[in-house]
């Protein structure tokens, strides 16, 4: 006997048409690998749907596989991922258990204030399904406090738990939407986890089996730079009598992938436009998705001097499948708004003016201390006044020139 | 800026319109083309008269439209009329019915006077331009809705956020400053010129008037030391005039000297010619006298004449010419009877004349024989042809017999055959006999013929040996002439022998003959006449050489005594000369010390001239440099003045400008990006997706910090960042300045695609403006709740109208 085992495969989370295209091969593969290799069911542990209501188009293409499977007699079983479920709307979800394509174990309210699951038998194999799906940040922490947990731990026979969320011991960050496995009700026979994006196994004491089987494609931008760096795509089939005998990771095709790494950091924008024009010459980038990563702080120039709807223009005129791009480190150390706001712009000028006065030694008093200021000031406005329609640049240049001339008493012979 | 009324006349779908505009939030509210979006239109085109607007203004069918626009800054009310004409479907504005009016006083202005007048009433630092109509405007008060988009992606964003926040001022007063900082520099690179030798000028009048002061001392000088030597000159004179007289003497002995010299010079050279020719001339003579006594020897080989000697020769030669024809003919004989001998053998003269008698006889005999002979024949031929024809006859009558038949042919009478047979029988019998005859004469007459022929053959043997005997007769007659004929010349012979040569002198026994003796004498005869003849010549050059000699040793001694004479005059002026030595001595001395006194005066002279020279230029020299020192310290006062203008605009004023650019620029964007991320955060609810302002004014958004280009959001998100933009935009503005008197905020369907969610955050968001007065338009239904006003725009029958709730 055995089940297929996926999560996260955020459909709808694709943009770009060539992506879309992507996504939805790789979810076909899976379903025919599924129907290909006989298993006996389905589980789909959360944010099987990037939207709680995704387009029609991704409805549509979800309907056509999971009747497929539907046809095959191969039952799905899930739980709401954080992003196909909403507290104030519907989802998805409930379309497709409503139809039959797919089933969802229940969770009542006890009359206790606990929550309680309930066991759904799968009538081919007798394994016994129970789950909790996952909820916006850190919400979920509070539905597994509150767990009935005597009934789902004392039930006999083959068991799975099915849930969406981190497990604390198993990411690599300390992240605010975790939660420790001993939250979990121990003694079933395999976890199956959804929401971390990587595959993972694990066993703890009392949980054998903690299994994510990671995103599909990708669900996320890092994903893909992940993917990029060798992460592997895919799903689990998982074999087992009375006990798990085997857990083997299904790869599925996806694309090739270009990580192009820039650090700016105490460089010039000049340098970096040239760094990053350099790379994407000297490598291929056609057929692939390229990740272009800036970080670092400009010694000068602004980031947006790097020309960046170009770049990536030129990548997809160059025939990159698209090009995924990380610049929310890269910044500008001349043009870092980082500090406290100057003022309005008659402050800052009043404000300029004065304090650069100091740093100046001269011997005219007219041109030092407060009448230097206002002079600089009298200066502005009258130089900072464009030259009008109804004057030539000649007259305009001398009548300005003699103003200045003026001014700064050097008309007097 | 408020918006206080707006009239329209004839405007598209609005006959008549007259609204006034509360202060607060103002919603248009109207189904999709009921004419709400006309009130935005209308009070942009009453603004700047946008070209773009007036096309699609003016009611159809209609021929004119009119907008009144009032409006209130800074407490000044202003109210602006325009009106617009279809001529021939196009519309063109009327600059005579268009107007603005300032707090009641109307101002005649252009149309593009107008519009500039608005841009300055409201503050929008831009330049008047023919698309008439103003980009700030679109910025920071009204967007139309399909134009929002293009303003987040513009690249000419961030000029035009420039241009609205007067930030270009900046840059346009650093450009005006730079460009007079550059005239100033090039000005004062001309003054500086002017004063950049002052120091030099300085340092040069000092060191004039050094050298003036040297140069007076030094006529001082000059004036003294002339007077000293032109004392010294004066004495120096006195003492060469007396030595005078003497000095010209002793001149006139060194002319004598030099001339004497040089004429016995010459003479030495001609006595010596003199001597080479007397030499020459004796060389000669000797070598004359030993040619002369080869002749000595030489004697006349005969004392015979050439005539003589031709006269023997010419004998020797006829007698030689003699004897010689007498040998050859002699030989000729001689040769001559050997031949005729050898011809008559051994026959004597008689025997020969015997024989010929002989056969003359014979031959006779024989002719007189042959002559009977022939006669006999002749007769014997006549018998035969009387013979023959007899013959003939009798033949011709047997034949005639034989053919006669049996009749006669004459007579015709019958024939006897007997008589015939009888007939030929006699016939027959006499030719027979005539026959026999015949044969007998020719057989006679052939002997005859054959005796004639051996007598005649005989005849002709001796008639042949009579011609020779004949010719032998001949020779033996000429044999004997010959012999007379060689004993006359064999006399001859030994008549003429060389015995009888009687030449002088010739000796027989030497060997040779006559003849070549007398040539050999001939020639040695001549020989010695050439001799004598050259000798003669000889002599002759013997003598002139002789007579040159004499002449030669002559004039040698003539010219020696000469040169005696002169050297002995020239010992004399020698003499003389070596005498006045010392007088020479002692002039020259004084002469020498004259000339150098005069050159120390001259030179005195001319030192004093040229520092008197030196003095005037060095004091004009000097007065000219105090003039220019004051001009050049006039200039330097003036450089030093506009380069610490310079300095103070390039290090401070251009400095603090660029600061004040950057400082501004940066403040500017903190603000902008603080209200776009309030206001963002505020219109978005994904909290996976944030928003930032870039350094060009751009707004990023990322989706978990990555980027999501503009089109990767939804029609909501759209319009939800285009808000958040405007509103920033129009915040900052508000804040930032206040030259910028525009605090109208107008929004175009600021809320489509919104979920009702956001739709509530846009009335906070409205709340927290706390701008004076907003104009939104939209056809939702429920905007009606947020804001203060509400006019409802409905259109019935194509007209629109417009009634406050």
């Amino acid at each position: 006997m055995k089940f297929a085992h996926f999560a996260d495969v955020h459909l709808g989370y694709h943009k770009s048409d060539a992506l879309k295209e992507l996504e939805r091969d790789a979810f076909t593969y899976s379903i025919d690998r599924c129907i290909s290799d006989n298993v006996d069911f389905v589980l789909m542990c959360g944010d099987i749907f990037h939207n709680n209501i995704p387009d029609m188009r991704v409805q549509k293409m979800a309907m056509e596989q999971f009747r497929r499977l539907y046809d095959s007699g191969i039952p799905v079983y899930v739980v709401y991922g954080s992003h196909d479920f909403s507290p104030i709307s519907n989802s998805v979800i409930d379309l497709f258990v409503a139809a039959g394509y797919m089933i969802k174990p229940r969770g009542v309210a006890l009359e206790s204030g606990n929550i309680g699951l309930e066991f759904i038998t799968d009538p081919k194999t007798g394994a016994k399904i129970a789950g909790l799906g996952g909820l916006k940040v850190g919400r979920d922490r509070d539905y597994y406090e509150n767990l009935e947990r005597t009934p789902l731990e004392s039930e006999s026979g083959f068991k799975i738990f099915l849930f969406h969320g981190g497990i604390t011991e198993m990411m690599d960050t300390i992240a605010d939407d975790g939660m420790p496995v001993s939250l979990l009700p121990k003694g079933f026979a395999y976890y199956a986890g959804g929401h971390m994006h990587e595959h993972q196994n694990e066993h703890f004491s009392g949980y054998n089996h903690v299994v994510y089987p990671g995103t599909l494609f990708a669900g996320h931008s890092s994903d893909m730079e992940n993917s990029a760096k060798g992460q592997r795509r895919g799903f689990v089939i998982v074999e087992f009598d009375s006990t798990v005998k085997s857990i083997d990771f299904i790869d599925v095709p996806t694309c090739e992938y270009v990580l192009i790494v820039v650090d700016a950091d105490v460089q010039t924008s000049d340098h970096v436009q040239d760094e990053i024009t350099t790379k994407i010459t000297n490598i291929s980038t056609n057929n692939k998705v390229v990740i272009l990563r800036i970080f670092g702080e400009l010694l000068s120039g602004r980031t947006t001097d790097i020309d960046l709807r170009a770049i990536r223009q030129q990548l997809l005129d160059d025939g990159a499948i698209d090009v995924i791009i990380h610049r929310r480190e890269f910044t500008s150390k001349e043009y870092d708004i980082s500090g406290e706001p100057a003022g309005t712009m008659e402050e800052v000028e009043i404000k300029t003016f004065q304090d650069n006065i100091k740093q100046i030694r001269m011997k005219r008093d007219h041109l030092i201390g407060d009448r230097g200021v206002t002079l600089a000031q009298s200066i502005l406005s009258s130089t900072r006044i464009k030259q009008p329609d109804n004057e030539t640049s000649a007259d305009y240049a001398h009548r300005i020139y003699s103003d200045v001339i003026s001014r700064m008493e050097l008309d007097v012979k | 800026m408020k918006l206080l009324s707006l009239e329209l006349a004839n405007i598209r779908s609005y006959r008549k319109l007259d609204i006034s505009f509360p202060s607060g939030s103002i919603l248009f509210r109207g189904d999709m083309g009921s004419g709400k979006s006309t009130i935005l239109m209308a009070v942009e085109f009453a603004l700047f008269g946008s070209s773009y607007l007036l096309k699609h203004l003016v009611s159809k069918k209609e021929q004119k439209g009119e907008v009144v626009l009032r409006f209130n800054v800074d407490g000044i009310t202003y109210e602006i009329g325009r009106v617009i004409y279809i001529k021939n479907n196009r519309p063109s504005q009327s600059s005579k019915e268009s107007y603005i009016m300032v707090d009641g006083v109307k101002e005649p202005l252009a149309i593009s006077d107008l519009r500039s007048r608005v841009l300055e009433i409201l503050g929008f630092n831009e330049l008047a331009n023919s698309r008439a109509d103003s980009r700030v405007y679109r910025y920071a008060v009204y967007v139309p809705q399909e134009e929002i988009k293009s303003i987040i992606e513009s690249k000419d964003r961030e000029e035009i956020i420039r241009q609205a926040f007067s930030m270009e001022d900046y840059n346009t007063s650093i450009d005006n400053i730079k460009k007079i900082v550059k005239n100033m520099k090039h000005a004062n690179e001309k003054t500086a010129i002017r004063f950049e030798r002052l120091d030099e000028y300085v340092t040069k009048v000092h060191e004039k008037h050094t050298l003036l002061a040297e140069l007076n001392n030094k006529i001082l000088q000059y004036v003294n030391s002339e007077s000293k030597l032109t004392e010294q000159q004066k004495s120096v004179q006195l003492n060469m005039d007396k030595n005078r007289s003497k000095m010209d003497e002793i001149i006139g002995l060194r002319k004598e000297r030099d001339q004497l010299k040089t004429t016995i010079s010459d003479d030495e050279e001609t006595k010596m010619s003199y001597y080479d020719d007397i030499n020459k001339q004796r060389l000669e003579l000797d070598e004359l006298d030993v040619t002369l006594a080869q002749y000595d020897n030489i004697k006349p080989p005969t004392t015979k004449s050439v005539s003589d000697i031709n006269t023997e020769l010419a004998l020797v030669r006829k007698r030689e010419s003699i004897r010689n024809t007498a040998v050859e003919k002699s030989k000729e004989i001689q040769q001559k009877l050997k031949t005729i001998r050898d011809q008559l053998k051994d026959h004597s003269m008689a025997d020969i004349s015997n024989m010929i008698l002989n056969l003359e006889s014979k031959i006779d005999s024989n002719n007189l024989q042959l002559s009977n002979i022939r006669d006999n024949r002749t007769t014997m031929n006549h018998e035969l042809g009387a013979l023959n024809q007899q013959a003939r006859t009798l033949t011709e009558s047997l034949r005639r017999a034989s053919t006669l038949g049996s009749r006669c042919d004459v007579c015709e009478s019958e024939l006897d055959p007997a008589r015939i047979l009888k007939l030929k029988n006699t016939r027959q019998s006499k030719l027979d006999d005539t026959k026999s005859k015949i044969a007998t004469a020719n057989t006679s007459i052939k002997e005859a013929q054959s005796q004639i022929s051996a007598i005649a053959e005989q005849i002709q043997h001796d008639t042949e040996n009579l011609s020779n005997y004949k010719i032998m007769k001949q020779t033996a007659i000429e044999e004997t002439y010959l012999e007379g004929e060689l004993k006359t010349v064999s006399a001859n012979l030994n008549f003429i022998t060389p015995d009888d040569y009687a030449v002088d002198g010739f000796l027989v026994e030497s060997g040779e003959s006559a003849y070549e003796y007398l040539h050999r004498l001939y020639n040695a005869l001549l020989q010695y006449n050439r001799d004598m003849d050259i000798l003669a010549e000889k002599y002759k050059i013997k003598a002139t050489l002789e007579t040159n000699l004499e002449n030669a040793q002559r004039s040698y001694k003539e010219i020696t005594s000469k040169i005696k004479l002169k050297q002995n005059r020239l010992d004399t002026v020698v003499l003389k000369i070596s005498e006045s030595d010392m007088v020479e001595e002692q002039y020259n001395l004084m002469h020498k010390q004259k000339l150098e006194l005069d050159n120390k005066i001259k030179t005195i002279t001319e030192k004093k001239s040229a520092t008197n020279e030196r003095i005037i230029l060095t004091t004009n020299e000097i007065n000219t440099l105090d003039s220019e020192i004051i001009t050049a310290k006039g200039y330097k006062t003036q450089y030093d003045l506009y380069n610490d203008s310079v300095e103070w605009l390039e290090r401070y004023y251009i400095r603090s400008v660029m600061a004040i650019d950057r400082k501004t620029k940066l403040s500017l964007r903190y603000d902008f990006d603080q209200f776009y991320r309030k206001w963002y955060t505020m219109l978005i609810d994904d909290p996976t997706k944030s928003s930032i302002i870039d350094e060009q004014f751009g707004p990023i958004i990322y989706q978990d910090d990555y980027d999501i280009p503009i089109d990767g959001l939804s029609g909501g998100e759209k319009t939800s960042v285009a808000l958040a933009y405007r509103l920033a935009l129009n915040s900052t503005i508000r804040r930032q300045t206040n030259i910028l008197k525009s605090n109208l905020l107008i929004l175009d369907e600021p809320t489509d695609g919104f979920s009702r969610h956001q739709m509530e955050n846009v009335r906070t968001i409205f709340e927290s403006l706390r701008c004076e007065q907003i104009i939104m338009v939209s056809h939702e239904a429920e905007m009606e709740g947020y804001v203060d006003h509400v006019f409802r725009v409905t259109k019935t029958e194509g007209l629109s109208s417009i009634q406050q709730m």
